[in-house]
């Protein structure tokens, strides 16, 4: 049934908006030319099945995504941590003083309303955050865990992603003791996530940040302990 | 299909516009697979609230502790579902109503993961792990008309403690072992419905099948080691075949 109409005049003389109205462009209703700008439905296509092939279409119409990974290392000091924050117990400040992770944070452009938006990380870390038996932290005198925390943050323009899901946070595998020969830092510790958005009233098109941040809960005597991201990977994809 | 551009001084009347508009709405109106090219169609020419490649997707977050405290024999289907811990904070069951499946069947990717906090003795207290001593995830669907739970075996993963005296001798400890699943399985026409995507967890004796081993594995009922796991997601696409 087509459904793009015939264009209509209403007199005699050619008025501008009638051609536009009724036949040429009206962004309202899709049964002008406009049809062609998003409007086209199943009523368009002649034969059997009433269907577009999937050659007929261009790559990324359905998915999109974007991967981005490096091998080169990254290194976090202790220098650059602070616990000032401690508010919560057990753990680390949540919000700015957190170190930015460059090579895991990334923005992607999404040109369409997707349904769903997966998104995810993966990297090696190594690191020497050190279990100290006897060493107080200031909330602990009996032992010490000094640990490195990871936080992951996904936010559109209409939707931040962080709050409503706080699994986007962890602590890294361990690093060594100072007690026993196990668990050299030399390690590499494997940590992966991932998660998806299909609330598809917040979802729309456009950038989507994900932002990788880390922070060190050390002794205050090990500004030069560090955290080595030897390589990762951060990644989006939109399905439509 | 191609619009006359007007020479310099031409009139531009009802007529030419007609003209040029039944033209173009001729061929939009009935559009022929094979004047199509490779690639014609692109994101501007559909409409965005009418077309998905996804049939169905769901995801949760559970934050929470959450503990296993279930030992298994084996790594078989019928044990996951029989013996291991049916992890219910994970589940997703559309509330209970189910998720019907495409008529043609569906592809099926579905996912978990967690971290591993603490491993624990049944009291609570923390314990350090024996060497042969894995914790183990599975992941399943519940299928219309099925009696037991589907364990998609590709799924199964077991996880090693670390290596390490103080894994567990502080509940605050700085350590996690981070879980991650991913999983696909065909789902035919046969069925109607996936009434649960669920996540099951147990701890295994690496290389034995039963028995518990002094310091290694607490087993017995009522005695049950368990592992404290931290927030976990888990989640599903359904794509249409």
């Amino acid at each position: 049934m087509p459904i793009i109409k015939p264009v209509t005049f209403t007199g005699p003389l050619l008025k501008a908006e009638d051609a536009y109205s009724s036949g040429v462009y009206n962004p309202s209703v899709n049964t002008t030319l406009e049809a062609l700008n998003g409007g086209l439905s199943k009523s368009n296509i002649k034969g059997t099945p009433q269907a577009i092939e999937p050659w007929a279409m261009q790559l990324g119409s359905f998915a999109q995504g974007y991967y981005y990974g490096f091998d080169r290392m990254e290194f976090i000091y202790g220098y650059q941590c602070c616990y000032d924050d401690e508010t919560i117990a057990g753990l680390p400040e949540q919000g700015a003083q957190r170190i930015q992770h460059a090579a895991l944070s990334t923005k992607v452009f999404i040109p369409f309303k997707p349904s769903a938006v997966l998104y995810g990380f993966q990297a090696w870390f190594q690191h020497d955050a050190t279990s100290h038996s006897g060493v107080g932290l200031p909330w602990s005198s009996a032992r010490s865990n000094e640990r490195w925390d990871w936080r992951l943050k996904l936010q559109s323009m209409t939707g931040i992603y962080e709050d409503a899901s706080n699994a986007l946070y962890g602590w890294l595998p361990w690093g060594r003791t100072d007690s026993a020969a196990f668990m050299p830092e030399s390690q590499w510790r494997y940590v992966h996530k991932s998660g998806m958005i299909t609330e598809h009233s917040t979802l729309t098109k456009g950038y989507f940040t994900i932002e990788f941040s880390m922070a060190g809960v050390l002794l205050k005597t090990q500004g030069d302990a560090k955290c080595k991201t030897v390589a990762g990977g951060v990644w989006i994809l939109a399905l439509r | 299909m191609g619009i006359d551009t007007p020479e310099s001084g031409d009139k531009i009347t009802q007529a030419s516009i007609t003209t040029m508009q039944e033209a173009v709405r001729t061929k939009v109106n009935s559009m022929d697979s094979t004047e199509w090219g490779r690639a014609t169609f692109g994101l501007d020419q559909v409409d965005e609230n009418k077309l998905s490649i996804i049939h169905k997707a769901d995801s949760k977050t559970h934050i929470a502790d959450h503990y296993i405290q279930a030992h298994g024999n084996s790594l078989a289907a019928s044990d996951v579902y029989g013996n291991w811990k049916y992890m219910t904070n994970y589940t997703l069951d559309n509330s209970g109503n189910g998720y019907a499946l495409h008529s043609n069947g569906v592809d099926f990717v579905g996912w978990f993961n967690c971290r591993i906090r603490v491993y624990e003795t049944s009291a609570g207290a923390t314990k350090i792990p024996g060497e042969k001593v894995v914790a183990a995830f599975a992941l399943a669907v519940k299928l219309n008309g099925v009696t037991n739970p589907t364990v998609l075996t590709d799924s199964i993963r077991v996880v090693h403690f670390f290596k390490n005296a103080d894994f567990s001798t502080d509940s605050g400890g700085g350590q996690e072992i981070p879980v991650s699943i991913w999983t696909h399985v065909l789902l035919g026409n046969e069925y109607s419905t996936v009434e649960s995507f669920r996540v099951y967890g147990a701890l295994l004796r690496c290389g034995e099948s039963t028995g518990a081993g002094a310091g290694e594995f607490n087993n017995g009922s009522g005695s049950e080691d368990k592992i404290r796991l931290t927030n976990g997601t888990s989640g599903f696409l359904m794509f249409r075949r």
